[in-house]
Formats: C-alpha cells, sequence, structure tokens
C-alpha cells in the first residue's frame, strides 16, 4: 500500500486490472445508455421540431456573443501589447468524453469517462462541462480514465471572483450541490452571488472558466475567517458528457513582469476582467 | 473409469463459470448506479459472495482468491492496492476458520454473524483512510455492515438453490 501510496511501480499493475474490470463497468453502464438511446429515438416529431428551433435560436446567441468576444479578445491583445506585457495565447483543444453511469466510492467524487490514453488523456487533465469547470483527471488507464469532481473533499484549487479579484483555495465538501472557500479573511471584499473562476495559479486548470457562484457568507463567533459556501455551476450529479481541455502551457514570464512595475500586471488583469465576465453568462 | 474422469472435469469447468458468473454478478450491483442518498447503504457484494463461497466450498474460494478479488475492487474504487485485499483476505480466512461452526446456525443468527465479521475489514479500511486524509467524517460508513447482514439470508437461499440445480463440485 506504501509502495501504490508513494511509488509508481504498481501503475502497470493498476493499469492492467482497471483494464480488465472496464467491460465490467461497461456493463454496468449499459442500461442507462440503452434507455438514453431509447429515450433519444422514440421522441416526437414535434419535440424534435421544437427542440432544434430552440438549438438554432442557442447557436444565434452563442455566435452573437462570440463575436463580440473576438472583438474583446482583440482589444485585450492590444492594450497587452500597449503595456508590453506578454500576450497569453489560449490555444485551446477540446474533446468530448462521455461520464459511464457507474457508482465508484460512496465517499469520494469520483467518475469514470470513456477516453483514456489512446486518445491522448493525461494525469491532471481539467474536465469542463457546458456550464463549469469540473474536476480533473487523477488516473489514466489505456481505454479510460477516472476523474476527481472539484467536489471532492480531497479536491482543492485556486478560485478568484469575478467582481473583486479575490483569490481564496476552493475545496470539495463531499455533496455535489456546495464546494467551500477556505482562508477568506474577514476583512474579504466578497458577496453573495459573486461568481468564482479559475485563476490559472494553480498549474492544473487554465485561467478564466467558471465555477461555482457564492451562497451563503458566515461568520461564526470566534473564528478568524469566513465560512463561505457556493454552488458549483455545472450540475455534478446529472452530467452525461464532459469536454477534456488541452492547453498550451500558459507562458508566465514573472521574471519580466516583475521587472516592471508592479501595478502595470494588475491593471491588465482588470482591463481583462470584462472579458472574463463576458464569457461566463 | 475415463467416463467418471470425463464427468469430473465437466463438473470442475461448471464450477469454473458459476464462480466468476457469480463474480461478475456482484461487481455489477457493486458499480450499478444508484440513487444518491442509497450509495453509503450498498451492500457489499463481492464480500459477501467471498464468504458464502468460502464457507461452502472452502477449496475454490480461499484467501488467496479472496486478495485478488479484493485487489479488483481496490481498482474498481480508485483506492489504494491492497487497501480492500487486506481485508477481504481477512474476512475469508475468518470465515474459513469458524464456517463449520456457522453453517449450522439458522439465517438470523448467520446474519449477525456476517455483521460481525465485515467489521475487521471495514476497520482496516477505516484505519488505510484515515492514514491517508480521507476520513468519511460519517457513521454512515458503517452502514453496509448492517446492510449486507440483511442481505445475506437473500445470497444464501439464492445461491444454495444455484449450487444445488448446477451440481458443482
Amino acid at each position: 500500500m506504501t509502495v501504490d501510496h508513494r511509488y509508481q511501480h504498481l501503475q502497470v499493475v493498476r493499469s492492467s486490472l482497471a483494464t480488465a474490470t472496464y467491460p465490467l463497468q461497461y456493463l454496468a453502464h449499459l442500461p442507462s445508455a440503452i434507455s438514453e438511446i431509447f429515450s433519444e429515438n422514440l421522441a416526437s416529431r414535434s419535440n424534435l421540431l421544437s427542440d432544434n428551433e430552440k438549438l438554432r435560436e442557442q447557436a444565434l446567441f452563442n455566435q452573437a456573443k462570440l463575436q463580440r468576444l473576438a472583438l474583446l479578445e482583440q482589444e485585450n491583445a492590444r492594450l497587452r501589447q500597449l503595456l508590453g506585457s506578454p500576450i497569453q495565447t489560449s490555444n485551446e483543444q477540446v474533446l468530448i468524453a462521455e461520464i459511464l453511469s457507474v457508482d465508484l466510492h460512496p465517499f469520494r467524487q469520483l467518475i469514470t469517462i470513456n477516453k483514456g490514453k489512446r486518445q491522448g488523456v493525461y494525469d491532471g487533465q481539467p474536465l469542463v462541462a457546458a456550464k463549469g469547470i469540473i474536476g480533473q483527471v487523477v488516473e489514466v488507464y489505456p481505454m479510460h480514465s477516472t476523474a476527481l469532481l472539484i467536489s471532492d473533499p480531497n479536491h482543492a484549487l485556486l478560485a478568484e471572483t469575478n467582481r473583486s479579484n479575490l483569490r481564496a483555495l476552493l475545496v470539495g465538501s463531499g455533496k455535489t450541490d456546495r464546494v467551500e472557500l477556505k482562508n477568506v479573511s474577514l476583512s474579504a471584499d466578497i458577496r453573495i452571488g459573486d461568481l468564482l473562476h479559475t485563476s490559472g495559479l494553480d498549474g492544473r486548470y487554465p485561467p478564466n472558466y467558471p465555477i461555482a457562484e457564492v451562497t451563503t457568507i458566515n461568520h461564526r463567533p470566534g473564528e478568524a475567517f469566513l465560512h463561505v459556501e457556493a454552488r458549483p455551476l455545472a450540475d455534478l450529479d446529472t452530467i452525461r458528457e464532459v469536454l477534456l481541455l488541452w492547453t498550451n502551457p500558459v507562458d508566465d514570464q514573472l521574471p519580466e513582469a516583475s521587472s516592471q512595475d508592479d501595478n502595470k500586471p494588475n491593471s491588465v488583469n482588470k482591463s481583462t476582467e470584462p472579458s472574463g465576465s463576458q464569457e461566463t453568462p | 473409469m475415463a467416463h467418471k474422469k470425463l464427468h469430473n472435469m465437466r463438473k470442475t469447468t461448471r464450477t469454473y463459470y458459476v464462480l466468476i458468473g457469480s463474480f461478475v454478478i456482484a461487481t455489477l450491483l457493486t458499480i450499478i448506479p444508484i440513487p444518491v442518498w442509497a450509495e453509503p447503504f450498498r451492500p457489499e457484494w463481492i464480500l459477501l459472495l467471498v464468504i458464502y463461497w468460502s464457507m461452502t466450498t472452502p477449496r475454490w474460494i480461499g484467501v488467496g482468491s479472496a486478495w485478488g478479488l479484493g485487489l479488483m475492487v481496490d481498482v474498481l474504487r480508485g483506492a489504494l492496492l491492497a487497501q480492500h485485499a487486506l481485508g477481504f483476505a481477512l474476512t475469508a480466512f475468518i470465515s474459513i476458520r469458524f464456517y463449520q461452526r456457522v453453517r449450522s446456525y439458522p439465517l438470523h443468527q448467520q446474519a449477525l454473524f456476517i455483521a460481525m465479521i465485515l467489521l475487521p475489514h471495514m476497520s482496516v479500511s477505516l484505519w488505510v483512510y484515515g492514514v491517508l486524509g480521507q476520513d468519511p467524517e460519517s457513521w454512515t460508513y458503517w452502514s453496509p455492515a448492517l446492510t449486507s447482514a440483511i442481505a445475506w439470508p437473500w445470497i444464501y437461499i439464492v445461491m444454495r438453490a444455484v449450487r444445488r440445480t448446477s451440481d458443482l463440485d
């Protein structure tokens, strides 16, 4: 057990055992997959038509938003150029993965997805759903992989509020509809309804992806920090499909930034803020 | 003579099939999705089968195969390798130790016994979780012992029927 915990030697054993049990997992997943296929195939014509119309409208909206986003990105790049700070290129690639509907562990928030090493999945890869970040890959096998949701008590990431750029550690609670912000000082500028997005500083998640919305802020007398809870934007227990993200390593040219005025990176941050909030609605 | 040998061989392969089939079903029951509130109460199907087989046919399922099945559960649950294997082997050992006595108990007393011998396995597992800092932090952690005890009589009855109809080794 110690060897497994500390070293990589047993990875082969684990990987081969996992591949051997993958058919079983797939078998357990089949009933729900079949019922989904049936409900798709047996949908009525009028339903399909209305769905189609809705999706077309949505596509139109999204396209309009994207136009603005492209404009803002350009403007952002120009402003950054003016300030002489490096432009963050975000060449992102995505791949859709399906979540197998199997329960792995009663006390941990793990999911199995049907993409593995063969499709280029790597350890620590971020997963995104339609509404926000949902977790990261923790085990990669040849055909499938296991991912940890952000609501797992052992998961933490560095989040940032949209409104005040306050950074704090976002830790899972064990419940799929709740995550907690740790070590928020009493005087911190945080309100109910604040949107949290990834800061990109944890080295795992790319910056500016929405995660959660602050739902409660409590101060328990005698405690040094605020007790802040948030609700993940993605419905962690009902999602079926997720996006695997490949991001080019963002060149963090810290030495350059620190050689300039300390204020400059900050002001750049503020100018990017609108673009961040445009992405989220 | 040759006929008898052939018959025995068939019996052996049949036993293999039944064993593997039963464990496949138990694994499916272990990972099949159920409502979130019911998740902590899921009986330990695989372990129950290990106990059953090690009680009825100790020459087929023993400590070694329990260890192997435990490794499989480790991988399925994303736990440390050998975390469940240790508990499974321990449970198999206890049930082999006591099977002659327990087999003659009435079913409800057997169920109690099951709840008792699940506790060492769960304690070992909890200990490993504690060392890793993955404490379940809830009393529901112990509920599989109870639900497994409730599930035991049904497993016993079903498996006895299977064993009799398929005429195993």
